[in-house]
């Protein structure tokens, strides 16, 4: 203490910055202590400024998370509420027509009636080919000599097709062979059988044909109604 | 030393504030527990309602398509004539009917030969079901009366029998395993005519979503089954 009070006397400007250092600490920790009045009130320190300012942020954030949930759930509810309001009304108004359909039920079954009938139609006429035609056409083919003689004709489908006949010569019967492969209505040929006779030869051709070649004009519709025939069926 | 005292003792009750003031765990625990909460309610509340709600929806969606698909049956229906729908059943039924009885069938075919001047070398016939690996036949299921047929005749005229059974039958027919054989000055024919009819339930069961379309929109076959049907009501000398 003798020393400090030797160091006072020797120095007294140090003693004075000492004090004043301190007092701006002593004012730098407490905010207002300016004023001439009386404050009962403990004074707040930054530091306790700042930690009240960080409790009343959280306190601001759980009133904002604590809305938000209101709102989130509000919304959701909502949301689910109307969802199934609407669908209840729809399902209502659906009975309602599916009522009015039962109605038109016999109707609904003639029409079917019918429609069965015409795909039925249908079916087979898009199968019907003329024998008239492959007859005529085959014949012709033949006719580039006259001995050419076209016996027996099997007729399996509008695809296919089988005849025998006799021919003057192997010759013939190879180019009567030939034409019938080159023909553009032909998509095969094959000679079933050949045999070399005393005066002519014996063939027997099997035949396929190009699809609807010899079709029945004004039979054959076409088939816009295909994919509904299957869904109609499948039903 | 007077100065000294005070500023330290006020020092350390600041410091001894500062640290009572310092953000404490407690001070978080209320947004901790609205954060937990939420997410607890968003696991078991809002996700299964939100779900939910989104089935309603595609339910929803479904319901309406469905509404969408009775409102155009209705009126499409509406559309067709009652008194016309009922004139055309009654002779598309008679062209197609549910049975076919095989004195109608053959007595047609017969009298086409004879006015082709065909003879007749065996008629018969037999109740059949036709499919058996048909896909097309088997799938719809309709049946009808087959049976083998042999005429002698003309080549003309057996050309003509032949290509005349589709348009001159009134009923639904159609000829297989059609055999063309020379003999001699004539020409003889052999084949299996099948005529086709079809079953119906005794009690339809009705379907209002199946998918509609109205008979109306083929017209063409439609005048063809009714020309059948005038031909087949016609009368007989």
């Amino acid at each position: 203490m003798n020393k400090k009070k030797e160091i006072v006397k020797d120095n007294p400007k140090e003693v004075k910055s000492q004090l004043e250092n301190e007092m701006d600490a002593h004012k730098k920790a407490f905010l207002s202590d300016t004023d001439d009045s009386i404050n009962l009130i403990p004074i707040m320190t930054k530091s306790e400024v700042i930690a009240e300012e960080k409790k009343v942020k959280l306190n601001v954030a759980a009133i904002l998370s604590i809305i938000v949930f209101l709102v989130i759930t509000i919304g959701v509810v909502g949301y689910t509420t109307i969802s199934k309001n609407r669908l209840n009304k729809a399902k209502e108004r659906l009975q309602k027509t599916e009522q009015e359909v039962k109605g038109l039920s016999s109707k609904i079954l003639s029409n079917d009636e019918i429609l069965k009938r015409i795909y039925l139609y249908k079916d087979i006429s898009s199968n019907q080919y003329s024998v008239k035609k492959m007859f005529d056409y085959f014949t012709k083919i033949a006719s580039f000599d006259y001995r050419i003689q076209l016996d027996s004709f099997v007729f399996q489908s509008d695809k296919s097709i089988s005849f025998e006949g006799t021919a003057p010569s192997l010759d013939t019967t190879a180019k009567f062979w030939y034409l019938l492969g080159e023909d553009e209505k032909v998509v095969s040929v094959k000679l079933d059988s050949m045999s070399k006779r005393n005066q002519d030869v014996q063939f027997a051709f099997d035949i396929t044909l190009v699809s609807d070649a010899f079709s029945i004009e004004g039979t054959r519709t076409v088939d816009e109604g295909g994919d509904y025939i299957i869904d109609y069926i499948e039903n | 030393m007077a100065l000294q005292t005070p500023t330290r003792k006020n020092l350390e009750s600041i410091s001894k504030k500062v640290k009572e003031t310092r953000l404490k765990v407690k001070d978080l625990i209320v947004p901790i527990v609205v954060a937990f909460i939420l997410i607890l309610l968003a696991v078991f509340f809002f996700v299964p309602m939100i779900t939910k709600a989104q089935e309603y929806r595609a339910e929803l969606k479904q319901v309406e398509e469905k509404q969408k698909q009775l409102d155009n049956l209705i009126a499409s229906v509406n559309k067709i004539s009652d008194d016309q729908l009922q004139y055309d059943l009654i002779e598309v039924k008679s062209v197609i009917p549910r049975t076919l009885k095989v004195s109608s069938f053959l007595y047609y075919i017969d009298e086409l030969a004879k006015q082709k001047n065909l003879e007749a070398d065996s008629v018969s016939a037999g109740d059949i079901t036709l499919g058996g690996g048909a896909e097309e036949t088997d799938r719809t299921g309709y049946k009808g009366v087959n049976g083998p047929l042999a005429y002698t005749g003309s080549l003309d005229n057996v050309l003509s029998f032949l290509d005349s059974f589709y348009t001159s039958s009134p009923y639904i027919v159609s000829p297989t395993n059609i055999t063309l054989e020379r003999s001699q000055s004539s020409w003889e024919v052999n084949l299996n005519l099948t005529g086709f009819y079809i079953t119906e339930d005794e009690m339809p069961v009705f379907n209002a979503y199946k998918p509609f379309k109205a008979y109306s929109e083929f017209p063409e076959i439609i005048e063809i089954l009714q020309d059948k049907a005038r031909r087949l009501n016609a009368p007989v000398f």
